[in-house]
């Protein structure tokens, strides 16, 4: 947010000479700089540049509509874009616009809620051009715009507001045809029969066989009626409830739905869906994407930031409910009890190879399978990145080696980048990682490093004075691990050495990292089977939801995102593990940001 | 892989393998870089070693005439000229290519690029 306390100034205060000369000049290089294809013009037009008028400010399109209208009835928000500071107001005439930039030019209006920043005003000659679209689109997904005449469309419309079995649920009208979904379960276990699918219905599902978008005939059809300023909440439909892919069709009034990545929520994808259009929420879109409609009254189209009052929007959604299990290739995002509870035939030889696959891991082999898959494989392909992003150390662990006496022999096991092998600090140092990838970037920057195992360290017995391992005990599955860990670094260290062990915790509530993912959703307001599993979940909200999570890393923006496996530690977790340890005395389990700093010694 | 480091290494980590050390080396490949010699560094590092398994990393890179057969009784007591011999034995000289051998058990860890690996489910292939 563009906020400054100290800058901090009443609402109606008014700017003038020098200091409002300054915010002119300034809202004039956005411009240029964001819409070089904008005038600004000398002489009074009716279109104006508005500065810090946008929901990126904290001013919605409701407060600036209460500010201007009064000076001019007719004035419109053209357009209102997401990443700008700013918006273009067109006055119905040149006069109302010397009227309105007189009264509000500089000002901090009254009527602002959130924000205090003065309105700066300048006359432009033109609107911006509309803008190819710079927004990704979720994988797969289909939108087929005009593909119901208007014709159809009204008849459509007819026959579901006069439904005689049309309930209203919050802000939403709704009527089920051939099963009813039910809401208390949010799966395919309790389908209930509803009203036949009507004939205007069937002769659309019978165009998209032919059309070949879908193969088979939907059996669960449902019509939401939306009054402008309704959504519907970002959800997933689940995958153990429908067959791929969802259809939709969009009646009466365009809307802006989104679609947010299952593993960054931040991630977010508007799409418009015009009236009369068919959207196919399919692969990737249907899998691994959320999507929802917030609630407002009107859509900025993402194509051209240009603001799109809704009207009352009525959607059919056509769904074929899945009675095989969900094979589908996102299997962390997948809802499916693959653990074969539901009803896997046992002799099927497929279904075995996936019993357990994304359950928390109860065996060795398990442990060793999701490591390989979800801790060592990711830091290969991320080795570089991961590398620019980790430079920062931890001060307790900075205490700990710097407590260490001057040419000891100290391990690092798990040493990622080298970030604690590097410095010249008059000790011995020797790393070693698991990742073929770390170990070459450690080894350009003069570390000494060695590929093992955490679990079976390549050092002599007792050889090292002091061992640390930073951020790898949670990349370890199973409790019995985790232990042999403990073990091994304490077998390679003399006898009184000190360890220092960091772990992630499970209260991420005093980190950078929570800090860092504020944008995120908060974790259990929409899925209502947050609770903690057997199954391992992807982590997307703040907090974490249970102990053993998929944690997504993210190269860019528009990069490939990577899964890595946590076990995230429970308050006094550690020092149950080190209890656990025989030979091994805890000195002390410090928290910082959101880690568990352990430091016990070999007695 | 620096010599020091063949030094402090072992596969001890293998299943029924008792001491694991000192690993044989086989060196195909190897670099001298010069690293900056610290009397009082050598001598603290000195007392780390396992004397035994340096003759094994000397031979290796076919460099035992630089160092006695014998530990010398007191690493202080040593000249500048005597202790650069081992600085440069255990500092200077890089392994690029080459084995490491566990003792008891043959198993063959492949030093490549400069990195050993001691991944067993690697050796075990």
């Amino acid at each position: 947010m563009y906020f400054n306390e100290d800058k901090l100034k009443a609402i109606g205060t008014r700017f003038e000479g020098g200091k409002l000369a300054k915010k002119v000049h300034k809202s004039i290089e956005q411009l240029k700089r964001h819409d070089p294809d904008v005038q600004v013009s000398s002489e009074p037009t009716k279109f104006l540049l508005v500065s810090n008028s946008s929901i990126l400010c904290g001013v919605s399109l409701e407060e600036l509509e209460a500010i201007f209208l009064p000076l001019d009835e007719q004035a419109e928000f053209v357009v209102y874009p997401n990443k700008r500071s700013y918006s273009f107001v067109q006055c119905s005439s040149v006069e109302a616009a010397i009227k309105v930039r007189t009264e509000l030019h500089g000002l901090i209006p009254m009527a602002l809620k959130g924000s205090h920043q003065p309105f700066i005003i300048s006359y432009v000659n033109e609107l911006p051009e509309a803008k190819k679209c710079e927004n990704y689109r979720p994988a797969d997904l289909g939108i087929i715009e005009d593909y119901i005449s208007a014709d159809y469309e009204k008849q459509l419309v007819h026959m579901l507001i006069n439904h005689p079995s049309v309930q209203s649920l919050k802000h939403r009208a709704v009527v089920h045809f051939g099963h009813v979904f039910d809401y208390s379960t949010n799966s395919a276990s309790e389908w209930k029969e509803a009203e036949p699918i009507p004939q205007i219905i069937e002769d659309l599902i019978d165009r998209l066989l032919s059309d070949k978008y879908i193969t088979e005939r939907p059996d669960q059809i449902t019509a939401n009626v939306y009054e402008p300023g309704h959504g519907i909440p970002s959800h997933y439909d689940t995958h153990s409830a429908f067959d791929d892919p969802i259809v939709s069709v969009s009646l009466l009034s365009d809307v802006v739905m989104e679609f947010k990545d299952g593993a960054n929520s931040a991630r977010i994808a508007p799409v418009l869906l015009k009236a009369r259009s068919l959207c196919l929420i399919r692969g990737e879109s249907r899998y691994r994407w959320k999507h929802g409609i917030v609630n407002r009254k009107y859509d900025v189209d993402p194509r051209t930031n240009r603001v799109v009052p809704r009207q009352t929007r009525v959607s059919l959604t056509l769904r074929k409910i899945r009675r095989k299990p969900c094979e589908c290739k996102w299997k962390e995002f997948c809802d499916w009890d693959r653990k074969g509870s539901i009803s896997i035939s046992p002799n099927d030889y497929v279904s075995k190879l996936i019993v357990g696959e994304m359950s928390v891991p109860s065996s060795e082999d398990l442990a060793l399978k999701l490591e390989s898959s979800y801790v060592s494989d990711v830091y290969e392909n991320i080795a570089s990145h991961f590398d620019e992003t980790r430079h920062s150390s931890w001060k307790a662990v900075k205490k700990f080696i710097d407590d260490i006496p001057r040419g000891s022999v100290l391990y690092d096991i798990g040493c990622g980048n080298g970030k604690y092998l590097i410095p010249k600090d008059g000790l011995f140092k020797i790393g070693c990682d698991m990742c073929q990838g770390l170990c070459e970037i450690a080894l350009k920057k003069d570390c000494h490093v060695a590929r093992c195992d955490a679990l079976s360290l390549p050092f002599r017995d007792g050889s090292a004075d002091a061992a640390i391992s930073i951020a790898v005990l949670h990349h370890i599955a199973t409790f019995e691990r985790r232990k042999k860990m403990i073990e091994e670094m304490l077998r390679v260290v003399k006898r009184g050495s000190k360890i220092c062990v960091t772990v992630w915790s499970m209260d991420q509530s005093q980190s950078e990292y929570s800090k860092m993912r504020g944008n995120k959703d908060d974790v259990g307001a929409i899925d209502s089977s947050s609770q903690t599993t057997n199954r391992l979940k992807v982590h997307d909200g703040k907090d974490f939801e249970q102990q053993d999570v998929l944690v997504p890393w993210t190269i860019d923006k528009q990069g490939e995102t990577f899964l890595r496996y946590y076990h995230v530690f429970k308050d006094k977790e550690a020092e149950d593990l080190i209890n656990n340890v025989d030979g091994c005395e805890l000195i002390s389990v410090e928290k910082e940001q959101g880690n568990y700093i352990i430091i016990a010694r070999k007695i | 892989m620096k010599l020091f480091v063949h030094n402090f290494m072992s596969s001890r980590f293998l299943k029924n393998v008792t001491v694991g050390y000192p690993l044989e080396l086989t060196v195909k490949q190897f670099v001298e870089k010069d690293i900056e010699f610290d009397r009082e560094n050598m001598i603290v590092m000195l007392d780390k070693i396992q004397y035994e398994a340096l003759l094994v990393a000397a031979a290796a890179v076919n460099q035992s005439d630089r160092i006695p057969a014998e530990k010398p009784p007191k690493w202080d007591e040593l000249s500048d000229d005597q202790l650069k011999q081992f600085h440069h034995l255990l500092m200077n000289i890089d392994v690029v290519d080459g084995e490491l051998i566990c003792p008891e058990t043959k198993t063959v860890f492949p030093i490549k690029d400069g990195i050993p690996n001691m991944l067993k489910v690697d050796a075990e292939k």
